[in-house]
């Protein structure tokens, strides 16, 4: 018996062959098998993990500094000052967006974070996850769930496919840091395991292709706005699964097309900072300016 | 591409931005390797592959490699300030972007590094997510991840400690999870990846002072409870 998996599929049959209601239980029962951790220590060392992004999202919204290059520093606080009665987005949304902008920003100041997966794409699963708690008043077990879900798409992720943006660009961070997000706010509000997947497979899916190219070769532009978006992205695939609508291709084929287009991608569109919005001509001038040296 | 993972490579690791792959990996990659020369070096010479020699100013992978070569952990907060400490420790470190083939992963470096004599060379790929692989040690091909402890020896092939080294090493407590031994020539390198991030020291120097034995190094994996 064994509870690892490489694939959505082969996650859904645990869950049917063991009896097993939730990904989040499964994933405990695989950590428990890969390490010898008990699944209260792994809950407890997530909850651990919760507060450090929420540190971040914090820290990175109060701190009036730029980053080094002076490119990422004050847009979290825009987001929360703004009146939200003249935007478009709900509350939850907007909270997301300042939450996530603000984990990047600590990033940008070599502030601490969490990895999720990568630094790069850091912003969106604790936005999502913690705006959702803070604003349905959920507890912190149901937000431990939404990360250990999250965790259980991003193992589908890395075995099938990568979180490296030098091999597949930015759809291996920003695409799957969404789509890890859409299905932990999935379970955080009690859809089913398919439809947690459902989520995951659309917020993919529409994130394919999309270029690493940072300025100055910067985890800054456009990094940290792409996961102010990528945060709204997530939630909308949550939604759009909530109300029954399917993705026809399934996840792990999203996956695979993943890394069949990383096969067609070249290296000027994958972190070298040789191409796209890297290359543009404000691009080369901020460059100049910001980082003499590179 | 290994094939198991904790929940911990994916919502993980805490550490210092801004970038896990070209910071916080790069750390890993340092870290390692300064336990596989078993010191500090007092020379380091870095040579940043791919996209590593592309954009490594930018991520601070130059600091965070110095800083893992210091022992500094990816989520140390003083990771930044590792070019100072390195300075104040008066290491020597040599810089340079250069091509080591297509094969590799485009995030990779290769380390040489000295001290009193003894000297390694070692090749690291940050994979993305800070996961990270150690691939080759002194041109014999290797596979160090990082996620569990590793026991390294070299020896010469006719000597054959083998037997007695996993005698003494089945008596651990630890927990043994793999082991592989790659030879080349007529040297071997043994390596056992345990689960523990500690080993007797007492049974690691009598490994090291087996006859036929060349150096031998204990590389412990960083603990996803330790942050």
């Amino acid at each position: 018996m064994s509870f690892q998996f490489r694939s959505s599929k082969k996650l859904a049959k645990l869950m049917e062959v063991y009896n097993i209601p939730t990904i989040a239980e499964v994933v405990l029962k695989g950590e428990e098998e890969l390490t010898g951790r008990k699944p209260e220590e792994v809950r407890a060392n997530m909850a651990k993990r919760l507060q450090i992004m929420k540190q971040s999202a914090i820290l990175g919204k109060e701190n009036p500094k730029k980053s080094k290059s002076g490119l990422v520093g004050g847009d979290a606080k825009k987001i929360e000052e703004v009146d939200a009665s003249q935007l478009f987005l709900s509350e939850v949304m907007r909270k997301a967006v300042e939450y996530s902008i603000g984990v990047m920003e600590s990033n940008a100041r070599m502030g601490k974070i969490v990895a999720a997966p990568t630094a790069g794409s850091s912003g969106i699963l604790p936005g999502a996850v913690l705006a959702v708690q803070e604003c349905w008043n959920l507890s912190e077990e149901k937000a431990v769930d939404g990360l250990l879900t999250a965790a259980g798409i991003g193992i589908v992720i890395a075995n099938i496919g990568t979180f490296s943006a030098a091999a597949a660009g930015c759809q291996a961070e920003v695409g799957a840091s969404s789509a890890m997000a859409a299905a932990a706010v999935s379970a955080m509000r009690g859809m089913s395991a398919e439809r947690c997947i459902n989520a995951a497979a659309l917020a993919l899916k529409n994130l394919l292709g999309l270029a690493c190219d940072p300025i100055g070769g910067l985890v800054e532009v456009p990094c940290v706005k792409r996961n102010g978006m990528g945060v709204v992205h997530a939630l909308t695939a949550s939604d759009m699964s909530f109300a029954g609508i399917t993705s026809h291709i399934p996840f792990d084929e999203v996956v695979e097309a993943m890394t069949n287009i990383a096969s067609h991608m070249g290296e000027a569109l994958r972190e070298t900072a040789k191409g796209g919005l890297a290359v543009t001509p404000t691009a080369k001038r901020i460059t100049c300016q910001s980082c003499p040296h590179s | 591409m290994k094939d198991t993972w904790s929940v911990f490579d994916i919502i993980g690791p805490v550490m210092v931005g801004p970038s896990s792959s070209h910071t916080a990996g790069a750390c890993k990659i340092g870290y390692m390797a300064r336990h596989i020369l078993g010191d500090i070096p007092d020379k380091a010479t870095i040579k940043l592959h791919g996209s590593f020699g592309e954009v490594f100013e930018g991520h601070c992978t130059d600091t965070a490699i110095i800083g893992g070569l210091l022992g500094m952990i990816p989520s140390d907060e003083n990771l930044p300030l590792a070019y100072e400490k390195a300075k104040e420790l008066g290491m020597e470190i040599d810089m340079e972007s250069v091509n080591l083939g297509s094969h590799l992963h485009p995030n990779t470096v290769q380390l040489t590094l000295e001290k009193n004599g003894i000297s390694h060379t070692i090749t690291g790929s940050s994979l993305g997510g800070g996961s990270v692989n150690i691939i080759e040690i002194d041109k014999i091909e290797i596979l160090l991840n990082g996620s569990f402890s590793s026991l390294l020896i070299h020896f010469e092939s006719d000597a054959c400690p083998l037997k007695n080294i996993l005698e003494l090493l089945t008596a651990l407590p630890q927990t043994l999870v793999r082991t592989e031994t790659k030879d080349n020539k007529n040297l071997s390198l043994f390596h056992a990846e345990i689960r523990e991030a500690e080993i007797d020291e007492e049974i690691f120097k009598k490994m090291a002072k087996m006859p036929g034995v060349q150096w031998a190094s204990f590389v412990p994996h960083i603990s996803h409870y330790h942050f």
